[in-house]
């Protein structure tokens, strides 16, 4: 036998056909949808309430800001908080209405279904604190960065204690981040009520350090929250 | 590589190792979820000497845990499922080594360059195996 006989019954050599080939496939086969796309399409599991109070939301801001009333950062002061309550919401809704589980089931994991809600939330929720820190620092004739301090400090300060909260209650959770976000509001508006001569304001490297402090304990947050919702149901 | 090409591969690869069709699939299934552990859906067609490696050491594995019992000879080897053609038991009584590259180079038509990478040889050492081992194989299937 030649060589170019034995190669050509090498090629048919063990020929066999996988039995369940197609139904793995399909299992681990990735959805061809884009991640833009993904991420649009997590905008319809985000109730429409939310939408409407975030809205109503930028409607009072609006209002407060045509209307020059000089305590217009007062209602922003006062309303930070229940903005980023609104973001929270969002993220927790998975837990909130028992769906992590099949949440975590489909195609994209858990933690993707929750970036994806806190990118569309958390970016309607952000362009409003800032819109309110651009205005409060032409009216008030404050520097920007004091401007995004005072209100981002605030914003993500009630982020990561309501995310922390609801780790730890699972059940009381959202009774204790109401009345969290409304301490944080009564004191932020306190402050500035008995105008407290806050002089970090002035101390740009003080405001960085602790923007970067709150910045990093709210991302470990963020991941310590999924990782302890995907625990919880996998009874680990 | 389209992932339906790569599974076929991987499947005849375990089949040629464990001769049993279900174990094979067993195997194969394994590896492509070890393999996406690790690493990005998107990198499967550009490591398929990594999914080479990962089914031999299935395999491996498969055998160290299999506990072995005696035949009878008169009753056929319920591992076949189909008759094994000349050039399977040409190949059966080669060592693993041979069989195995003849398998890769001719069956599963891998190129020399990837077979190069899972070896790790140079092309030219992959291309003498295959030669010897060819010579190896025409002198078996010579006697059947």
């Amino acid at each position: 036998m030649n060589k170019k006989e034995l190669i050509n019954k090498l090629n048919k050599a063990y020929d066999v056909k996988a039995e369940n080939k197609n139904k793995f496939i399909r299992k681990i086969k990735k959805s061809n949808i884009s991640l833009f796309g993904f991420v649009i399409n997590q905008a319809k599991y985000i109730r429409f309430s939310l939408f409407l109070k975030l809205l109503i939301f930028a409607v009072l801001m609006i209002a407060a800001i045509v209307s020059k009333t000089e305590s217009q950062h007062i209602v922003f002061l006062y309303s930070i908080p229940v903005n980023a309550l609104i973001f929270v919401l969002v993220i927790d809704s998975s837990r909130n209405n028992h769906m992590e589980e099949l949440e975590m089931a489909t195609r994209f994991s858990l933690k993707m279904v929750i970036l994806a809600r806190m990118f569309i939330s958390g970016l309607m929720s952000f362009v409003l604190v800032i819109i309110m820190s651009v205005f409060t620092c032409v009216n008030e004739n404050m520097l920007l960065s004091q401007t995004f301090y005072t209100f981002f400090l605030p914003y993500f300060a009630t982020i990561y204690l309501c995310l922390k909260l609801l780790r730890k209650y699972r059940d009381n959770g959202f009774r204790y981040c109401l009345i969290l976000t409304s301490i944080i509001s009564v004191l932020m508006t306190l402050i500035n009520a008995l105008e407290i001569n806050l002089n970090i304001l002035t101390n740009n490297l003080f405001m960085l350090l602790t923007i970067t402090i709150i910045v990093v304990l709210l991302i470990n947050e963020i991941n310590n929250y999924i990782k302890n919702t995907e625990e919880l149901l996998w009874n680990l | 590589m389209k992932l339906e090409e790569q599974y076929e591969k991987i499947f005849k690869y375990c089949y040629m190792k464990v001769l049993d069709k279900h174990v094979a699939e067993d195997i194969t299934q394994e590896t492509f979820l070890r393999f996406l552990k690790a690493n990005s859906y998107k990198d499967i067609g550009k490591q398929m000497p990594y999914l080479y490696t990962i089914a031999r050491n299935l395999c491996t594995d498969f055998f160290r845990q299999r506990t072995t019992f005696e035949l009878d000879e008169s009753i056929p080897d319920p591992k076949y499922e189909k008759p094994k053609t000349y050039i399977e038991d040409a190949l059966e009584k080669l060592d693993e080594s041979d069989r195995e590259l003849l398998f890769l180079r001719y069956t599963n038509k891998e190129s020399i360059n990837d077979l190069a990478k899972h070896y790790k040889v140079s092309r030219f050492v992959i291309n003498r195996r295959i030669k010897k081992a060819l010579e190896r194989l025409k002198e078996v299937y010579g006697d059947e």
